[in-house]
């Protein structure tokens, strides 16, 4: 393919650089939701529409953003509009060939690794495009929360779970909510027994609350610094305490536990952790503009 | 102008076509490892042919579904049981159970993958060599969907479609 570039300025006859990293973005976008539409059974299908997902929904928006959207400086449009150079081109094959090779073997937990490596390309290398270190931060949160995350709760999950069941029964008990932990079982006064399994923990919100933080803050071109800990963190707590008060209410009764663990009590559960994600985000933007 | 839009149709082909084999290949390999749905679907079927399910047969692991299903069957006192998972869940006592009554009962095996019909096995050793080999791991049997029907030896019989098993299945699969 003959690529030129028009010294005239009219019709640009070669291919942005932009344009080449907007191809990585759709080829890992669409393979991550094949492998997720791909799945047999119907409720993670269905998850796709709801709130954890929506999070990863926002973090690729925040690379489609950062990659399309023009900033206001001149200097740096033109380096966005820059000619694509080898190593653009490099580096779109060897992701179009890994995902496509590792589709057809069946590889599981390849595209997280993948965005990994690209997560750490775009925030080592120099390849031509303006905002790279926000798109390799929100890349690597992508990875942290599809592969490593899970892996830490695996490697851990028995500490996980049975700290977690003690803490809510520590704070419902602060409210008048009395239950007794055992081991990974919380009783209640009422009879109920719950068992807390992988799913019912906090963990994997807290890994997608973090990607919400980072790609929520990408969008509007904020960078990470030390401060974001302090509201990261802040962010984990209130994620645990909405969660220790859902598991307490579950233990009063059949109906209650229906409605909080497989009813629209759900549905309001991860509408509130989105706003909370999303109103950290902007709290930590305005506050540290302030500053 | 131009230059952008082959750049973009040409992507666009190759993201449809490499991001449908990750759909299908997943599509595959998820639908191997589905468990409960065909284990729901035969104990629908084994009582429509009068077998009275009594209790389910738990698997040795905690926290996953039962692995079968244990009927009294209309036709003669003894109780049929029918087992429904991977061969890498065989183990311990199922396995010993399993085992046993091969020998002192009689049993169908099938074998159920996403890309063939089933088959039916009667082979007492084939049966045997199989489980051993899928309990050893690195067996590509291990990934497959099983089913065993164990009954005593002097009841007949369930009279089972299990062809049509296999294809309501799948139809369902494909939904």
């Amino acid at each position: 393919m003959r690529i030129d570039a028009n010294p005239d300025g009219g019709e640009r006859r070669y291919i942005s650089a932009r344009h080449v990293h907007l191809g990585i973005w759709a080829l890992v976008l669409f393979h991550s939701w094949a492998a997720r539409f791909g799945h047999v059974e119907s409720h993670l299908r269905e998850s796709f529409l709801q709130g954890a997902n929506g999070i990863i929904a926002i973090s690729f928006l925040s690379v489609f953003h950062l990659l399309t959207s023009h900033p206001d400086n001149e200097a740096d449009n033109a380096y966005k509009n820059a000619r694509a150079g080898a190593q653009d081109f490099k580096i779109f094959g060897a992701v179009a060939f890994t995902l496509t090779a590792s589709s057809i073997l069946g590889i599981k937990f390849d595209v997280p690794a993948l965005l990994f490596l690209l997560g750490a390309y775009y925030f080592t290398s120099y390849c031509q495009i303006q905002d790279k270190k926000l798109i390799g931060f929100v890349y690597l949160a992508l990875a942290f929360n599809g592969f490593l995350a899970p892996l830490i709760f695996i490697i851990f999950k028995n500490h996980f779970l049975i700290g977690e069941v003690h803490l809510a029964s520590f704070l419902n008990g602060l409210i008048g909510v009395e239950t007794v932990a055992d081991g990974a079982h919380l009783r209640s006064e009422s009879g109920m027994k719950l068992q807390m399994v992988g799913a019912c923990s906090i963990f994997s919100n807290i890994s997608m609350a973090v990607l919400g933080f980072i790609s929520f803050r990408a969008f509007f071109r904020h960078t990470l610094n030390r401060h974001c800990l302090y509201f990261v963190v802040g962010l984990a707590l209130c994620l645990i305490l909405m969660n220790a008060f859902r598991i307490g209410v579950m233990t009063i009764s059949r109906p209650h536990y229906e409605y909080w663990h497989n009813g629209f009590g759900v549905s309001i559960f991860a509408i509130a952790q989105i706003i909370l994600i999303l109103s950290m985000s902007i709290l930590s933007m305005t506050m540290m503009k302030r500053s | 102008m131009k230059l952008q839009l082959i750049w973009w149709l040409s992507l666009g082909a190759f993201v449809l076509i490499s991001a449908g084999f990750r759909y299908h290949v997943r599509y595959a390999v998820s639908a191997q490892e589905k468990n409960w749905s065909l284990l729901e679907q035969s104990r629908l079927l084994l009582i429509e042919t009068e077998q009275q399910a009594i209790d389910y047969i738990e698997d040795n692991v905690p926290n996953r579904p039962p692995i079968g299903v244990k009927f009294e069957t209309a036709l003669c006192d003894g109780v049929l049981k029918l087992y429904k998972t991977h061969m890498t869940l065989l183990v311990g006592g199922i396995k010993q159970d399993l085992l046993d009554e091969f020998h002192t009962g009689k049993f169908h095996y099938y074998d159920y993958s996403y890309d063939r019909p089933s088959r039916l096995r009667t082979t007492l050793k084939w049966a045997q060599k199989t489980i051993s080999r899928g309990i050893g791991g690195g067996s590509r049997i291990a990934t497959e969907q099983q089913i065993f029907v164990t009954w005593p030896n002097h009841c007949l019989e369930p009279k089972l479609d299990w062809e049509s098993l296999w294809t309501v299945d799948r139809v369902a699969l494909k939904k």
